[in-house]
């Protein structure tokens, strides 16, 4: 009863080069290519919503209609400069960094070792806010990055 | 038909005649995490991100998107994770992610496929695969489920029993089950 294993390994075969390699890539760069591809998602959302098109949208960002198809490939290695143009632009806040004012960063107590500064509560806070969190965001809001 | 392995002696993946890559690549790499392709499956399918299911994103092509991406974006390094425990003897493993799935399949107690999903709370992934032995599966097929069942999900219910079959046949053929087993 069951598999024969070893006729298994007899018969299996490698992936391919891509695949191997686009399965390495993919490892590597997950995090700006999840958040590539959100920003891209939020800029449909505000095309639709607001029923315009790639090309007004090009004129207001003062860009190419080709580098908005790019944008929108949601690929992209985005520029601070880039997504800051589109923030303005659609109103919404795609990078959300902690404020001074908020009391959110991180206070390193140097006489501590790194390990012990990560119990403060200040930093999971930072971690918290900084955490990408569609799950519970997306009823509210767009989804922040 | 071809069987390819993606994490060595843990999970594999079938690549189907005429096809140029895995299951496993079409899923993540071709698929869920790949934002016009998802945009262009919630948009053919309105109906159902306003269903009973999914109905709280409020019919939101572009949020049902973001979710999948961002589930698959986790399940990816989770399965890598779970295979690392398997080796090491830890939990989870691979035996307590994948569950049996029931329904047409209950009768065959030692060859019942199995399914897996996404790490979300509410997730609209799917894996489909069998169960080699302890800790080592075989991917089959996997998609969005839009719907409570199978047989209501688009992508699905033309796919997922027909691969099964398909691919325990192939099993068959290649003396990687006994015939007798099916």
């Amino acid at each position: 009863m069951g598999f024969n294993l070893n006729r298994l390994k007899e018969v299996a075969k490698q992936a391919s080069e891509k695949e191997r390699d686009e399965a390495k890539f993919r490892e590597e760069n997950r995090d700006w290519l999840l958040k590539s591809a959100l920003i891209a998602l939020e800029i449909h959302r505000y095309l639709r919503l607001n029923g315009m098109t790639q090309s007004q949208l090009a004129e207001k960002l003062g860009i190419s209609p080709a580098m908005v198809t790019k944008l929108l490939s949601g690929k992209e290695n985005l520029s601070l400069k880039t997504i800051c143009s589109i923030e303005r632009v659609i109103q919404f806040e795609l990078l959300n960094i902690p404020s001074y004012e908020k009391g959110a960063f991180v206070k390193y107590d140097l006489s501590k070792t790194p390990d012990e500064n990560l119990e403060f509560e200040n930093h999971q806070t930072f971690c918290k806010v900084i955490k990408m969190n569609v799950e519970t965001e997306t009823k509210k809001r767009a989804f922040a990055v | 038909m071809d069987i390819i392995e993606i994490i060595p002696d843990r999970i594999y993946s079938i690549k189907y005649d005429g096809e140029d890559f895995t299951e496993y690549y079409r899923l993540f790499n071709e698929e869920w995490t790949d934002e016009d392709y998802l945009l262009g499956f919630f948009q053919s399918h309105p109906e159902f991100t306003e269903n009973e299911f999914w109905g709280f994103l409020g019919n939101d092509p572009e949020i049902a998107a973001a979710r999948v991406l961002e589930d698959a974006n986790k399940l990816e390094p989770y399965l890598k994770e779970l295979a690392e425990n398997s080796d090491n003897g830890e939990q989870p493993d691979l035996e307590t992610y994948f569950k049996p799935l029931n329904g047409k399949y209950g009768y065959d107690i030692e060859q019942i496929p199995v399914k897996g999903y996404g790490v979300l709370e509410s997730t609209f992934l799917r894996l489909y695969a069998i169960r080699l032995e302890a800790n080592c599966y075989l991917i089959v097929y996997g998609g969005i489920k839009l719907n409570s069942s199978i047989q209501n999900s688009p992508g699905l219910q033309e796919n997922v029993f027909s691969k099964i079959d398909k691919v325990k046949q192939y099993l068959v053929d290649e003396c990687i089950i006994d015939k007798d087993d099916i």
